[in-house]
C-alpha cells in the first residue's frame, strides 16, 4: 500500500512538472551517466561498492527527471551435500568449497539489480553549466534475474520460487542531496548523498533521533560522472 | 649555439611529429573508409541449431561510398554452402535465407558464405564476401534431479537424440542405459565442430564427473540412436 501510494505520488508530481517544464520552452538535455556507489547499512541497499550507470532527462534548468541503475550483486544456492536440500541465497564465501571451482564458474546463483526513477530539483549557478545543487526523489525497486540452470535443475527452480515469496522488489522511498559541477556544457561530475527508506517519517524519525550518526552510517555516498546531450 | 641548436631541435621534433600526425590521419581516414565502406557482404550469421530443418543466414548489405553509391548497385547475393554430405548454392536479392537440412543431416556443421554481386554500369561484378558455420538441429532440455528419472530413445526412429543441458563443473552425471552398450557423446553448446567427451557404457551404465566449462556451463549430449531407456541423475 505504502509504495502504491509513493508511485502515485511520484507520477503527480511528474505530471505537475511537465506544463512548467515546457512552458520554459528549453531544449531537452539528455544525460548518461556511470555511477559508483557505496555501501550503506541501510537495508542493505549497496553491500560494498557498486557501479551503475543512469540515464537523465533535463526537462528544464531545474527540473529533471532519471532512471538509475545499479548492479548489487549476487548469491549463490548449493545441494547441501550430505541431504541434497537447497541452500540459498548466500555469499560465495558461504558455499561448501567441495567441489573446487571459483564463484565465477558455479553456476547456481541469481543477481540482484537495483533500479530508481525519480525526479530531481535543480538549484543552478547558471543555467546548463557552473555549479548546480540537486535535490532528488522516488521510489527505489529491486529485482532479481535468476540464473538460467533453474531450467535444468527443477530443484534449483523450487529454491527461487521460495525465495520469491519472500522477496520485496520495493526498497523503500530515496531522498538524495547532491551537488553537480558542469565544467562545460557536455560535461557533468557530482556528487549525492542518497537515503533509501520505508517512508518518510522513518527517515524525518532517523535524524530527529541520531542526527550526526545518521548520516555517518545510513547514507550512500553516489558519484558520477557523465556527458550531457 | 647550443641554444640555436636546441631550438632547432624542437622545431624538426615538432614537425615531425605534425608530419607523423598527418600521415596517420590520411592513413587513418583511409583505413575507416576501407572498414566502413566496402562492396562485400558483411556480419554474415547462420544459425547454431536453432531451427530443425533449416540453417537461418543473415548479412548485412555492402556499404558503399557516396562516390561509389551514384553508380553501384547490388545486383544478387549468392549463398553457398558446404557440409558433410552435400553442398549447394542460390541467388537471391534479400539479405536472408533458410538453408533446407534434412533431418539425417541435422547436428551436421555446414560452412556457409554469402558474395555480393554488384551492378556496375549494368555490368555485374564479384563484390567480395563473408563466411560463417551454422547447422540446424532438433534438441530438447534435460533437466536434473539427484533421484534417477528416465526417457524413452530415440525421438525419432533412425536418429541420434540430441539434449542441451547444463553442467556444473566438480558435480557426477550418471547414466544407465538399461544395459545397452551405447556412448553418449558431449559438444560445447552451438559447437558440433568436435566433441569434448565421450561417456562410454559399456555394460550400460556410465558417468562423467564435469570438469570442463563448456560454452556457458552449457552443452549438447548426443545419445546414438539405438532403442533404450535412459535413466539418468546427477551427484553433487
Amino acid at each position: 500500500m505504502r509504495a502504491k501510494k509513493g508511485a502515485a505520488a511520484f507520477a503527480l508530481a511528474l505530471v505537475l512538472s511537465l506544463p512548467a517544464a515546457a512552458q520554459e520552452g528549453l531544449p531537452h538535455i539528455l544525460g548518461i551517466d556511470l555511477v559508483v556507489g557505496t555501501p550503506s547499512s541501510v537495508q542493505d541497499v549497496f553491500r560494498s561498492v557498486t557501479v551503475g550507470a543512469s540515464v537523465r532527462w533535463l526537462m528544464s534548468y531545474n527540473v529533471e527527471l532519471s532512471l538509475d541503475y545499479f548492479f548489487l550483486g549476487t548469491e549463490y544456492y548449493y545441494p547441501d551435500p550430505d541431504s541434497g536440500d537447497w541452500v540459498g541465497p548466500v555469499p560465495w564465501t558461504s558455499v561448501p568449497q567441495n567441489w573446487g571451482v571459483d564463484a565465477s564458474d558455479w553456476i547456481f546463483y541469481h543477481t540482484r539489480h537495483y533500479l530508481a526513477p525519480k525526479a530531481w530539483l535543480l538549484i543552478p549557478s547558471e543555467p546548463y553549466g557552473g555549479f548546480a545543487a540537486r535535490f532528488g526523489t522516488g521510489p527505489a525497486l529491486s529485482f532479481v534475474v535468476p540464473s538460467e540452470a533453474a531450467t535444468y535443475y527443477p530443484e534449483l527452480a523450487d529454491a527461487f520460487a521460495e525465495f520469491e515469496t519472500t522477496f520485496e522488489a520495493y526498497l523503500g522511498w530515496t531522498l538524495d542531496a547532491g551537488l553537480e559541477w558542469r565544467p562545460m556544457k557536455l560535461l557533468a561530475v557530482g556528487f549525492e548523498y542518497l537515503f533509501v527508506a520505508d517512508d518518510l517519517r522513518t527517515i524525518l524519525a532517523s535524524f530527529a533521533r541520531d542526527w550526526l550518526g545518521y548520516l555517518d552510517r545510513s547514507g550512500n555516498l553516489v558519484i558520477y560522472l557523465g556527458v550531457r546531450i | 649555439m647550443k641554444r640555436t641548436m636546441a631550438i632547432l631541435a624542437i622545431l624538426a621534433t615538432i614537425l615531425a611529429a605534425i608530419l607523423a600526425a598527418a600521415v596517420c590521419l590520411s592513413s587513418c581516414e583511409d583505413f575507416l573508409n576501407a572498414i566502413l565502406n566496402s562492396d562485400a557482404p558483411s556480419g554474415v550469421d547462420a544459425s547454431d541449431g536453432d531451427n530443425e530443418n533449416s540453417i537461418h543466414v543473415s548479412w548485412n548489405a555492402p556499404s558503399f561510398s557516396e562516390e561509389d553509391a551514384k553508380t553501384h548497385g547490388v545486383d544478387h547475393y549468392r549463398v553457398s554452402w558446404t557440409g558433410l554430405t552435400n553442398s549447394n548454392s542460390v541467388d537471391l536479392h534479400p539479405t536472408s535465407y533458410d538453408i533446407p537440412v534434412a533431418p539425417e543431416n541435422r547436428g551436421e556443421e555446414y560452412d556457409v558464405t554469402v558474395e555480393s554481386w554488384i551492378s556496375v554500369s549494368g555490368i555485374p561484378e564479384y563484390g567480395g564476401s563473408d563466411s560463417d558455420t551454422g547447422f540446424a538441429l532438433k534438441s530438447r532440455n534435460l533437466s536434473w534431479l539427484p533421484d534417477w528419472r528416465s526417457t524413452s530413445l530415440p525421438d525419432d526412429a533412425g536418429l541420434d537424440t540430441w539434449f542441451v543441458t547444463m553442467f556444473q563443473e566438480g558435480f557426477t552425471y550418471h547414466f544407465d542405459s538399461g544395459g545397452v552398450t551405447t556412448s553418449i557423446v558431449v559438444y560445447d553448446f552451438e559447437d558440433v565442430s568436435g566433441s569434448i567427451h565421450a561417456i562410454d557404457m559399456p555394460a550400460g551404465i556410465g558417468s562423467w564427473r564435469c570438469d570442463e566449462g563448456g560454452n556457458g556451463h552449457k552443452f549438447y549430449l548426443r545419445v546414438p540412436s539405438t532403442p533404450l531407456t535412459l535413466a539418468y541423475h546427477y551427484s553433487p
